[in-house]
């Protein structure tokens, strides 16, 4: 218990988004809280980095004398927990309704979720799909291909420990493939539809345009989601109109 | 004529998550330049498997047996025992109530780490 007192420590504050109030982490600090500032304090957690998260109780929290070393288990350092932290700010998540309708999925009918367990397991979607994307993405490139494809993210599955996930994907996959042989030439299953349904309240529209299927009938052994024309072995069955 | 469209709920793939979404999460991770569309799909079905895996197994743990709700504190504490979700230990940190932790830094004064 006494070690959380020590090691590496965050400051967040509660900001409102537009869908609820979320935590945004501030800044590392190595040292105790001043005792000075005032803190609310919320969380501790006792893994290896000791983790505490604050709140700040007002707005414009005073910046305090808690300098950021460039300590050895800091996550300011160049690792992941930089990385982590970029990627935090931008705050893309999955909608909640969708996340939530799952979780009710996964567990008993009778049982029910508390608002703040939706929001976080929100928060842990986007981290799962980073954390397979991004160990997907190195095998990828150590291979010097520039596409990932659907063997890297099970591969990746696997030595992350979501190797009970391989198999039934796999199997998936399969189905899938089967039945977009049979929808050959069916026009309908355009993956530019339902774009504006998901972009309302995202900024994020940068990426999208390229790499979008046109409808103008065209059969082409089109990679989808990608800005570079490629043909990849194993996906030529799949095609949209 | 959105019938067949895969960003839609529970559709003829079986998948109800947004994939341009998953997409875009996918995309924010550094040197990802282009994902094909297999592993789209495979990383939101998996998606899928791991909302429903860690919301049941942080409800069996947890005091849901009892009141029947899933609630934050069971997340924090399925993810400290289980080995395969430990990447999400800073975002699902313990809770302490503020009054425990000041009695605790009273108890154990704060040592000043090197600068």
């Amino acid at each position: 218990m006494v070690t959380a007192l020590h090691g590496t420590w965050y400051k967040y504050y509660w900001a409102q988004t537009t869908n609820s109030t979320r935590r945004k982490k501030v800044e590392t600090i190595h040292h105790a809280m001043q005792p000075q500032v005032h803190y609310h304090i919320l969380y501790i957690s006792m893994q290896h980095y000791q983790y505490l998260m604050l709140t700040i109780n007002y707005p414009c929290f005073p910046h305090n004398a808690c300098d950021v070393d460039d300590g050895e288990e800091s996550l300011n350092d160049h690792d992941d927990g930089g990385m982590k932290e970029n990627f935090r700010e931008q705050d893309i998540y999955l909608p909640i309704a969708n996340v939530a309708r799952i979780m009710k999925n996964g567990i008993p009918q009778t049982g029910k979720i508390a608002k703040d367990a939706k929001e976080c397991v929100q928060e842990c979607v986007s981290e799962f799909i980073s954390f397979i994307t991004s160990e997907a993405s190195e095998r990828c490139h150590q291979e010097k291909r520039k596409t990932i494809n659907g063997e890297d993210i099970l591969f990746a599955m696997s030595t992350l420990g979501f190797d009970m996930y391989v198999e039934p994907l796999k199997l998936y996959l399969q189905k899938f493939r089967e039945a977009m042989k049979g929808e050959k030439g069916i026009p309908g299953v355009s993956v530019g539809e339902g774009l504006g349904e998901e972009l309302t309240d995202d900024s994020f529209t940068n990426q999208l345009p390229a790499g979008i299927i046109t409808a103008d009938g065209q059969q082409q052994n089109v990679m989808v989601y990608t800005t570079s024309y490629q043909q990849i072995p194993g996906v030529q069955q799949i095609q949209f109109s | 004529m959105s019938g067949d469209n895969v960003n839609h709920a529970s559709n003829s793939k079986g998948i109800s998550l947004p994939m341009t979404r998953v997409k875009m999460i996918m995309k924010s991770s550094p040197d990802v330049s282009s994902i094909n569309q297999e592993a789209l799909l495979i990383t939101t079905k998996a998606t899928e498997l791991f909302v429903q895996y860690l919301a049941l197994s942080s409800f069996n743990n947890g005091s849901g047996k009892d009141n029947k709700t899933l609630l934050y504190s069971d997340l924090a504490n399925t993810v400290e025992g289980t080995e395969t979700f430990q990447f999400l230990t800073d975002i699902l940190p313990k809770k302490i109530f503020a009054r425990d932790y000041l009695k605790l830094i009273e108890e154990n004064p704060i040592e000043e780490a090197d600068n």
